[in-house]
């Protein structure tokens, strides 16, 4: 029973927590998203957004565990309960179960790939492939086809079910001698494989290496050059918390269940301080270290800017780096291994903190045992997971990184600093966070977390709900009268904008594609057609997702007020 | 790389490294572990 478990050691916490906070973020997004919004300019707003939002953030989170944990709850619904008066507390709490179970849902996905293509770099299996060739082979993996909904793939749904049995497996033998574990072993290979990868990175000389265009450190300078013009920018200074949010995992009910396995006078300061900079010494130093500057080494700052112009590195890290290896002869397979293992290890450490709150949930209110309760997160998983692998990715994939990846974490960790400040009180937080704590916090933070915390997220909703057309550096030319929502907004969401946008832009290219290469322009359409008739099938499961959470939660608390009345 | 570039990232990195270095020497030298 969740009651009986405890974090073997404060080390094997802290790496949990970094491994949670740890994901394929560090390395893929943060690199793209630094040199396409200022470069070393991105990283002033970078550094505030991480004092005035992530730290505070994290603080709370790590304090809010350990409390509700003092009165045994080890989820969120409890946890927020414990601390807000209104009875409807616990139904937000519910919100961090549905956003861990849809998360993992597509997430768990990328993990397996992460698996296959390490297993795959071993075995000499992107020797000689152009990048052509390496997509084809993560189309065969997905079984994604142009204009084709139905995405299957035996391999694929193999790997993935693997992936899944794994995260079970790990789950089911419990925090101290699974998660714990995991992470003990899992994080200091990661920082081993990234140092490595990075240190070779570096070396590439073009003097020596007749396949190199230009130096790696021309990379790191596009990385890193300051570009004062774009600090004015409001787009740059809202990517920069954007990206600072999701890198340290916040809002999703992780923090507050792996913290409620402390004692009530166990320090959270300092480890949650700990957990924070851990998380930035992967992504900023590892991350930014490795992909941009081994990219632009072979490919040219032109060929890197054009993949990462959509501030995502997934094309790089994905398509692109299998090839690059190959120019490193003999190394070429360990330096898969090494990019792909250490993704795996990002995910997988991630992916396990998805399924523990959900487990002590069920452990805790329904008496599940603990291999019980895994297999029950494992089933849930499988259930919401089928439509994301046999489904086209613009399908259900997007949808649930988009509503419960991105939109739903801002909103969760809104309402619980809201909880936290306003409702349980900052007084009584403030001494909440310091009781045991081993790392002086000055007082500013207490303002910090009371009124700029939530300001910063209230504006980052904002951004997403009404985005305008151009994005937010276009604003001064919108009229407030006629303003236009952008298809990446939440109104443009909802409005399937960004299908319309996708449409017309498939439409012009099969348009200038010769004759006896073009689609049937019907064909197009229907595509477009189902998906948005699918997408509207996902938001209603993700809807009803929430519901089943929420009935869970009404039973479990009728079944405590029995409990307590002795019938 | 330009000076400005790399005065930059030295400037974040150290501020990074310091701050990693300082949480895990006061974690790993407290006295407070647990039983």
């Amino acid at each position: 029973m969740t009651q009986a478990e405890r974090w073997a050691t404060r080390l094997g916490l802290v790496l949990a927590m970094a491994g949670n906070a740890v994901g394929l973020g560090n390395f893929l997004r943060f690199p793209a998203q630094a040199a396409k919004n200022g470069g070393g300019a991105f990283m002033i707003p970078y550094v505030v957004a991480l004092i005035l939002m992530g730290l505070p953030l994290m603080w709370v989170e790590w304090t809010m565990g350990r409390y509700g944990g003092h009165f045994g709850h080890h989820s969120c619904p409890g946890i927020f309960q414990s601390m807000g008066r209104s009875r409807f507390w616990k139904y937000f709490g519910a919100l961090s179960l549905w956003s861990c179970l849809v998360i993992a849902a597509y997430y768990l996905y990328v993990e397996s790939w992460c698996m296959v293509y390490c297993l795959n770099s071993l075995v000499y299996g992107f020797q000689g492939m152009n990048v052509d060739q390496v997509r084809g082979f993560y189309d065969w993996l997905t079984g994604q086809r142009d204009y084709e909904l139905l995405a299957i793939s035996g391999w694929g749904m193999f790997f993935f079910a693997l992936c899944v049995v794994v995260n079970i497996y790990i789950l089911s033998r419990g925090l101290a001698k699974g998660i714990e574990l995991t992470s003990k072993i899992g994080m200091p290979l990661l920082i081993l494989f990234g140092a490595v990868l990075a240190v070779r990175g570096l070396m590439i000389n073009q003097e020596l290496d007749p396949e190199a265009k230009a130096s790696p450190f021309t990379g790191l300078n596009y990385v890193w050059e300051p570009k004062w013009n774009q600090l004015g920018d409001a787009s740059v200074w809202l990517a920069a918390a954007g990206q600072i949010f999701f890198t340290l995992s916040l809002g999703m009910g992780s923090i507050h269940c792996y913290a409620s396995y402390l004692r009530e006078k166990d320090d959270v300061a300092l480890a949650g301080a700990t957990t924070a900079f851990t998380n930035e010494f992967c992504e900023v130093i590892l991350g930014g270290t490795i992909l941009i500057p081994i990219a632009t080494a072979y490919l040219g700052l032109a060929g890197v800017q054009e993949y990462t112009q959509g501030g995502s590195g997934f094309g790089l890290g994905f398509f692109v780096f299998p090839t690059l290896f190959n120019k490193w002869g003999a190394f070429a397979p360990l330096a898969g291994f090494l990019w792909f293992g250490l993704l795996f290890f990002a995910a997988i450490t991630s992916s396990l903190a998805m399924g523990q709150p959900i487990m002590a949930f069920l452990q805790q209110e329904y008496g599940y045992t603990r291999s019980r309760s895994a297999l029950a997160f494992g089933g849930l998983v499988l259930v919401l997971a089928v439509p994301v692998a046999v489904l086209h990715q613009n399908s259900f994939f997007d949808e649930f990184d988009y509503w419960a990846g991105t939109v739903m974490l801002v909103v969760f960790a809104l309402l619980e600093t809201i909880l936290f400040a306003w409702v349980f009180g900052m007084e009584r937080g403030w001494n909440e966070l310091n009781k045991g704590a081993e790392l002086w916090i000055p007082k500013v933070f207490y303002y910090i977390i009371k009124y700029v915390t939530p300001l910063i997220l209230i504006l980052i909703l904002i951004a997403y709900v009404a985005e305008p057309q151009g994005g937010w550096h276009s604003v001064r030319a919108h009229n407030w009268t006629s303003w236009e929502f952008s298809s990446g907004s939440m109104i443009g969401k909802i409005l399937h904008k960004d299908l319309d946008e996708r449409l017309h832009k498939a439409l012009d290219e099969n348009q200038q594609k010769d004759e006896d290469k073009r689609v049937d322009p019907e064909k197009i359409r229907s595509f477009y057609a189902e998906l948005r008739w699918w997408r509207n099938v996902d938001r209603i499961t993700m809807v009803a997702t929430f519901v089943f959470f929420a009935v869970l939660v009404y039973y479990a608390w009728r079944r405590r007020e029995i409990r307590e009345a002795g019938i | 790389m330009t000076w400005q570039a790399l005065v930059f990232m030295v400037l974040v990195w150290a501020f990074i490294i310091v701050m990693t270095c300082y949480c895990f020497y006061k974690l790993l030298t407290s006295d407070r572990e647990w039983e």
